[in-house]
């Protein structure tokens, strides 16, 4: 079940936590290099989210699947926002000027398109098989090894590999 | 298989198959054609390879979408409908803001525009969409700001015109004005009206929070946004993603973290967190912070917006219960709506109970009695006390014939003392609990007709009673008239000979005379292992702490662990408790920091599942989480611990009592690490108050609490005033000829106020002391010493000393890293000295790698630490030093965003940081 059996090594819990706070960190702000002006304090967003969650779960330290679970779920809805926003711009018309160049505008609207997608076929997997949704987040939107995943859920590592198998079939047979 | 398979079942056994067995499998098992298509396209999917994007993981499809900012690339004069926007109000996460005005028949009408971040891309969205518009547009009152209108624009992005409001949030408004708790609480009614009339139309605000709740220059309180959460909201229907994301944490109920439907209920809580803000200066903890904090009244829900200072504390009582009857976890527990929120304010404001306190026949009392408080309160407390002491004598008589008769002269006797207590005196002459002893005392001495076994009971009892109260002197004079007579009544094979021995030595430990504790206590560890009940267990405990506070750690420890397993044998939970608390206290204080916390967490879990009340001892254990988890890096934790423990001690005591005035002084010392002074202010003041009250002025612990003052004073720039209250405690060193780890500390602690202020010679004069102090104290390798020579190192960076500086720091990282593992915040601050040092000998590439490391580990464990902005403004120059112009750009950003900037953060530095934001 999620949220029992943590078996990290004493140290590498730390360390990979500070791992996905700095990615989660990274997403955040690195776009806003070449940004005029910042739409809001990311580091605050991200704090603001991590706080919630050490506010859900007082013991995070001492459950990590519960707080990797919350950062996944926050990249996610990062991603999804922004993928809205991008859309959004675009949908806005004359009076909103993209700044990108072609290609790059190119990507970013295929990429936006495609996140939302995929967020909606996580709903779904998750109304489907919801551990395998979660394999799904860890893995992908808060980057641990699929190995780490097993960790973090205190599943055997043969569970996870069927589990990311299905999930991703599932998620590509919805995302085309 | 019985069952139908599942789509997964038929697809892991299906993929396993080779193509034309697969086929026929596939028909044989999955007839449904629909079924059967979706498995045929899993298939397809699972040999294809490839990312679940294009672009990669999450963090390269976030960089590829880009930052795609609406108010990034507005220009003035776009329109909106029939309005010409003017300017970007806000931007958030789910709408942007604009100003904007239209000409109305001849008069301009200037409103907010909210731009949804939602698409309504679907006819059924946008009929939603418009359904709840006209519900929100018909909700008049002069407390809500109107929604005026709201559309849909050709290409698909919804809007909704609103009332504009110029105003500021309440907080501030209350804060400005300078308003008595009488005015705040009126004002704060005339917001519960405007959302009692919304509730009455069905429609939840769902974002209650000052940014939202107005005051206009008349004083007319403004709410905007009312259900407008919902329409920001895509999933409003579906609680389970959508709570998500239009909240704000610390107003937002439990339910919007869970997965369980919003209601009215929702806004009552909101209305709590803010009600506690406005009688408190500060907001409330939200409630899950407080998952591990004590249950002390009925319903069950965790104690956490008790009013601390700012509320006088003749109301603190009932308004602390109405906040905690708003903020119940469970929406059941709370006040059915935001008008009976208003009604038992005024309730509270007429002077009349309100219906929020837990235990209603309990509180009528308390209100009646609440004129005689000083006299009733404390007698109430010292019967208590009484009874609790007497309770365990008598059982521990154990003579069951003789008991009844005892307990009715023992109870006959405190009677009469009590009698006499002066019920009829006017409050500033009744007795406080000390005088209660003393007075049961004199009395119990005169008394000549006792039966001596019943003056043993009263002797011990009351002197468990003036322990209890601090008065140790009295304890030690009834002990020693008590011990003739229990010689000549008992022997070693009874217990009320052990509870005198044993109580003797808890005396003398509160007192810290470890050295009395070892010589009566050590000779007697055979006959306290093998009596396996309360006493004996007490007396491993106490002799356990008198070890350890003489430093034998690991025969003190096995003693506390020894006490802890026979209480868990006997299944005495006091005696457990009491010592597994030590038990863990010591682990932490001898800095084995994961077998404290862990001992500490599992000495909470046995606390909350024995139903025991929090008592001071709790406060012990709260107390040493907050220190361990600090030492360790984990800030959350530990400032959760001691807001709790300040939260309970402002319960527990009335008066000035030493573990509060710790408590409040570590907290307020916390703060101060991590820059947060406005906040540290209050704490550390009234720290320094209460030790000076309860240690005296020349208690090490006072001194503290005067270096935690300079401290404060330092990291405010404010240096003179820092050295003033260094001066203050050295002087006190000097004077006592203290042997104190805090005399050397403040040595060096002056010394960098000195060097601050540009008095080198003085600076230089006082480390030296300092080093020389702290070395004869326990050598030049631990960390005690390491923490002076980090000041050390501070010194020669400001004296850009800079090569020195880098060996100092190399030093204390050495001995940091050596030491098991406390020292995170220590050594981030160390390696911050030898940052700049590297810095400024131009040694960019190693600077670099070292603030590239730091940085995300200090922000992770301080997100408002004062540091990150000396961090990351350094961070952008080594950046830009290394031609990583936008790299550097960003971190001047983040650094220029930083709200708690160090005091001493000059112009020069701000206005490169926003040259190198620019990208220039």
């Amino acid at each position: 079940m999620p949220g029992t059996g943590p078996s990290f090594a004493d140290g590498s819990t730390d360390a990979l936590f500070v791992t996905v706070y700095a990615r989660l960190k990274a997403m955040a702000a690195r776009q806003l290099a070449s940004r005029r002006s910042a739409t809001l304090d990311t580091t605050e967003l991200v704090h603001e989210l991590y706080l919630r969650m050490g506010q859900r779960e007082a013991l995070h330290f001492e459950h990590p699947a519960q707080f990797f679970s919350y950062a996944a779920r926050a990249m996610r809805h990062l991603l999804v926002n922004r993928a809205r926003d991008r859309l959004r711009l675009r949908a806005g018309g004359q009076w909103l000027k993209v700044t990108l160049d072609d290609d790059d505008l190119r990507l970013a609207l295929d990429t936006a398109s495609q996140a939302l997608a995929l967020d909606a076929a996580l709903d779904a997997l998750e109304q489907t098989d919801a551990r395998a949704a979660r394999v799904v987040e860890l893995h992908y939107f808060a980057g641990l090894s699929l190995q780490q995943v097993g960790e973090t859920l205190g599943l055997v590592r043969r569970t996870i590999d069927r589990d990311w198998r299905f999930a991703r079939a599932f998620i590509k047979a919805r995302m085309d | 298989m019985d069952s139908t398979p599942t789509l997964r079942e038929l697809f892991e056994t299906a993929v396993q198959l080779p193509g034309v067995t697969r086929e026929q499998w596939l028909a044989r098992h999955c007839a449904d054609p629909l079924l059967r298509a979706e498995i045929e396209k899993l298939l397809t999917a699972d040999t294809a390879g490839g990312e679940l994007l294009s672009s990669g993981d999450a963090a390269n499809a976030a960089l590829a979408i880009g930052d795609a900012s609406v108010a990034a690339t507005f220009s003035a004069g776009s329109r909106i409908g029939s309005f010409e926007l003017i300017e970007v109000l806000g931007e958030g996460g789910s709408a942007t803001v604009f100003r904007a005005f239209r000409q109305l028949e001849g008069v301009r009408q200037e409103v907010a525009i909210k731009l949804l971040a939602r698409g309504l891309y679907t006819p059924e969205a946008q009929k939603q969409f418009r359904r709840e518009r006209e519900a929100l547009t018909r909700l008049r009152h002069p407390g809500i700001a109107r929604l005026i209108e709201g559309g849909v624009t050709d290409s698909g992005l919804a809007y909704i015109v609103l009332e504009l409001v110029d105003g500021q949030p309440i907080t501030h408004y209350v804060h400005e004005h300078e308003m008595g708790l009488r005015q705040r609480l009126e004002l704060f009614l005339t917001v519960c009206h405007p959302v009692e009339a919304a509730h009455r139309a069905l429609i939840v605000h769902r974002d209650l929070k000052p940014s939202n709740v107005l005051v206009t220059a008349e004083g007319d309180v403004k709410l905007l946004d009312f259900g407008i959460a919902r329409l920001l909201d895509e999933d409003a229907g579906d609680a389970a993603t959508g709570a998500l994301r239009a909240l704000t944490p610390a107003y937002a109920a439990p339910e919007q973290f869970a997965q369980t439907p919003i209601s009215t209920a929702t806004d009552v809580y909101a209305l709590g967190v803010l009600l506690g803000e406005l009688v408190t200066g500060k907001r409330a903890a939200p409630h899950h912070a407080y998952a591990s904090s004590p249950s002390d009244d009925t319903s069950g829900e965790t104690s956490t917006a008790a009013a601390t200072h700012g509320a006088r504390p003749r109301l603190r009582g009932d308004l602390d219960h109405i906040v905690l009857k708003a903020t119940a976890a469970d929406p059941e527990h709370r006040y059915p709506s935001a008008g009976a929120l208003a009604d038992d304010i005024k309730r509270h404001l007429a002077r009349r109970p309100v219906l929020a306190h837990p235990s209603s026949r309990w509180y009528r009392t308390g209100k009646f009695i609440t004129r005689y408080r000083a006299g009733v309160v404390t007698t109430a407390g010292f019967l208590l006390a009484v009874f609790v002491a007497l309770g365990i004598a008598i059982w521990q008589a154990g003579v069951a014939r003789e008991q009844a008769a005892r307990a009715n002269a023992v109870r006959d006797f405190l009677v009469s003392v009590f009698q006499s207590a002066g019920a009829g005196l006017p409050r500033d002459q009744r007795p406080t609990p000390e005088d209660l002893v003393r007075q049961a005392s004199a009395r119990l001495m005169k008394k000549g007709d006792l039966p001596e076994t019943v003056r043993a009971d009263l002797l011990l009892a009351l002197a468990k009673v003036a322990r209890s109260v601090g008065a140790y002197d009295q304890a030690l004079v009834l002990l020693d008239h008590g011990d003739p007579i229990i010689s000549r009544l008992y022997g070693p094979g009874d217990a009320p000979w052990w509870d005198a021995r044993v109580l003797r030595a808890a005396v003398l430990e509160d007192e810290a005379d470890d050295a009395r504790v070892i010589s009566l206590l050590q000779p007697a560890y055979a006959g306290l292992v093998a009596r396996h009940d309360a006493i004996g267990i007490e007396g491993l405990r106490v002799l356990g702490d008198a070890l350890l506070h003489s430093g034998q750690i690991d025969r003190g420890l096995s003693l506390l662990a020894q006490a802890r397993r026979t209480a868990a044998q006997a299944q005495l939970v006091d005696a457990q408790l009491s010592a597994s608390i030590d038990e863990a206290t010591a682990l932490l204080d001898a800095e084995h920091f994961r077998a404290g916390l862990a001992r500490a967490d599992a000495t909470l879990a046995l606390w909350q599942s024995s139903g025991a009340q929090a008592n001071a001892r709790v406060l012990d254990l709260y107390e040493s989480i907050a220190l361990g988890a600090e030492a360790s890096g984990d800030m959350q934790r530990a400032e959760r611990a001691y807001r709790t423990a300040i939260t309970l001690g402002d319960r527990f005591f009335d008066k000035p009592n030493p573990a509060q005035a710790w408590n409040v002084g570590m907290y307020g010392s916390f703060l101060i690490a991590q820059g947060r002074f406005a906040e540290a202010e209050p704490y550390a003041t009234r720290g320094l108050e209460l030790r000076r009250s309860v240690f005296g002025p020349d208690d090490s612990r006072t001194i503290y609490a005067l270096a935690g003052m300079g401290k404060l004073r330092y990291g405010q720039a404010r240096y003179p005033e820092a050295v003033d209250w260094y001066t203050q405690g050295i002087d006190t060193c000097t004077r006592l000829a203290m042997k104190k780890l805090v005399c050397p500390r403040l040595l060096g602690l002056r010394s960098l106020a000195y060097g601050a202020a540009g008095q080198f010679d003085k600076a230089g004069v006082d480390i030296e002391a300092a080093l020389e102090a702290q070395r004869a104290f326990d050598g030049d390798h631990n960390p005690n010493y390491a923490y002076v020579l980090e000041q050390l190192a501070n010194l020669q960076l400001r004296e850009h000393r800079y090569n020195e500086a880098i060996a100092t720091a190399d030093r204390v990282l050495t001995i940091y890293r050596a030491a098991r593992g406390g020292m995170i915040q220590r050594e981030l601050g160390t390696r911050m000295v030898r940052a700049q040092a590297l810095f400024a000998l131009q040694r960019n590439d190693e600077a670099l790698t070292e603030l590239l490391d730091i940085a995300p580990k200090y922000a992770s464990m301080f997100p408002s630490g004062i540091a990150r902005f000396d961090i990351t403004a350094l961070e952008a120059r080594a950046l830009a030093q290394a031609h990583r112009n936008d790299e550097a750009a960003v971190a001047a950003r983040d650094a220029l965003a930083i709200k708690s900037r160090p005091a001493s953060a000059d112009r020069g530095l701000v206005d490169e940081l926003t040259r190198l934001a620019s990208g220039r």
